[in-house]
């Protein structure tokens, strides 16, 4: 009996089959391959979560250093508290700073005058070497000329990138204060140098 | 996705390209170890994806062959007559089907499948297979002037 060729069509076609020995074989290269797949996507996983590990951990180490930066000032306040309440010996004795310069040769620059220490009647007694964050710096002990008590002030070379961003005189900011252990620290930049003074209040 | 069923099916295909079982069924297996290679997470419609890797692979058997019917024809020659439903009224049974299918060229047997298996019309023929559907419509006529001659010559009732 004759049929529609599109079912004649139909029929021969849906009667090709993929015998069984075939199917296997099919079957087995495709799960072969999806381990394979699964095996890379494992690689994968372990990739990323590696390089967000240390992502992560550079995040963290940048965040403590940003966070350190961000603290200079207080750490420069505790460092120079801390000095005055040891209150060394001077090693140099003068009254200018013209008298204690030339001892103070070791440092990367010259002892400089601030505004803002002469405006406090301060008369130098003399100094020694310390030093800042690191940083070599001459400790020069004065006498507040009101009140009779010996204040300290520092000078330090200063690096911008290691003390950060700080007030700076010449540009009309006011230093920074700190409180330490009962103990006041101005911090400041002048002339391209970084001034601290610490004090009782 | 590759259950049974379905590779049975991609098979049908692959045999209606090749109209021989072991070149479908190596037709068949080099798709899929292609198909295995991408990435078939990006992948929307993966059947789509997959009907159409057997056909570049299949294009790519012909081409080396030298056998793809890649003949174009004059597009502004419109056969009104010719669409795949003309094919409808043609009387054969799977005797005379068999015996034609391997005379037929691969471009017509893939017209065949898509028409008689997975029932596409002739415009969603023309986009499956990628040609313009004035080349469509003139293999269908040269189709169906082969298939009645050939069939005529195969018919068994005339044998007998």
């Amino acid at each position: 009996m004759k049929n529609g060729l599109k079912n004649s069509i139909k029929d021969y076609l849906e009667s090709q089959e993929l015998n069984s020995e075939q199917l296997e074989s099919l079957t087995n290269l495709l799960n072969s391959r999806q381990e394979k797949q699964a095996k890379r996507q494992e690689y994968k996983i372990r990739a990323i979560t590696a390089v967000l590990l240390v992502a992560l951990s550079a995040g963290i180490y940048l965040g403590v250093i940003k966070d350190n930066k961000s603290n200079i000032p207080q750490l420069i306040a505790e460092e120079v508290a801390h000095n005055h309440l040891k209150m060394k010996p001077l090693e140099v004795a003068g009254e200018s700073l013209n008298d204690v310069r030339v001892y103070f040769n070791k440092l990367d620059f010259s002892l400089t005058s601030s505004s803002y220490v002469a405006n406090n009647n301060l008369q130098l007694l003399g100094g020694r070497y310390c030093s800042i964050q690191g940083e070599t710096a001459a400790q020069l002990q004065m006498r507040d000329e009101k009140t009779g008590i010996t204040q300290i002030v520092y000078q330090a070379p200063y690096d911008k990138d290691m003390f950060t961003e700080l007030p700076n005189l010449q540009e009309g900011q006011q230093p920074v204060r700190k409180f330490v252990n009962g103990i006041a620290v101005d911090i400041w930049v002048e002339k391209g140098v970084l001034f601290a003074r610490s004090f009782y209040q | 996705m590759f259950d049974k069923e379905y590779l049975n099916s991609l098979y049908k295909y692959c045999f209606a390209l090749m109209a021989d079982e072991h070149k479908a069924y190596d037709l068949l297996q080099m798709s899929i170890e292609k198909f295995l290679k991408i990435d078939s997470d990006a992948i929307e419609n993966k059947r789509a994806y997959m009907r159409k890797t057997i056909r570049n692979q299949f294009i790519d058997i012909m081409r080396k062959q030298a056998k793809f019917d890649e003949e174009e024809f004059d597009d502004t020659v419109t056969y009104v007559d010719m669409d795949i439903s003309s094919l409808e009224n043609l009387i054969a049974d799977r005797f005379d089907v068999e015996a034609i299918w391997q005379k037929l060229t691969p471009s017509e047997r893939e017209i065949m499948y898509f028409w008689a298996v997975e029932g596409y019309t002739t415009s969603e023929l023309s986009e499956m297979i990628g040609i313009s559907r004035g080349t469509l419509l003139s293999k269908i006529y040269r189709l169906r002037k082969r298939l009645e001659k050939d069939i005529g010559r195969f018919d068994r009732n005339d044998v007998i």
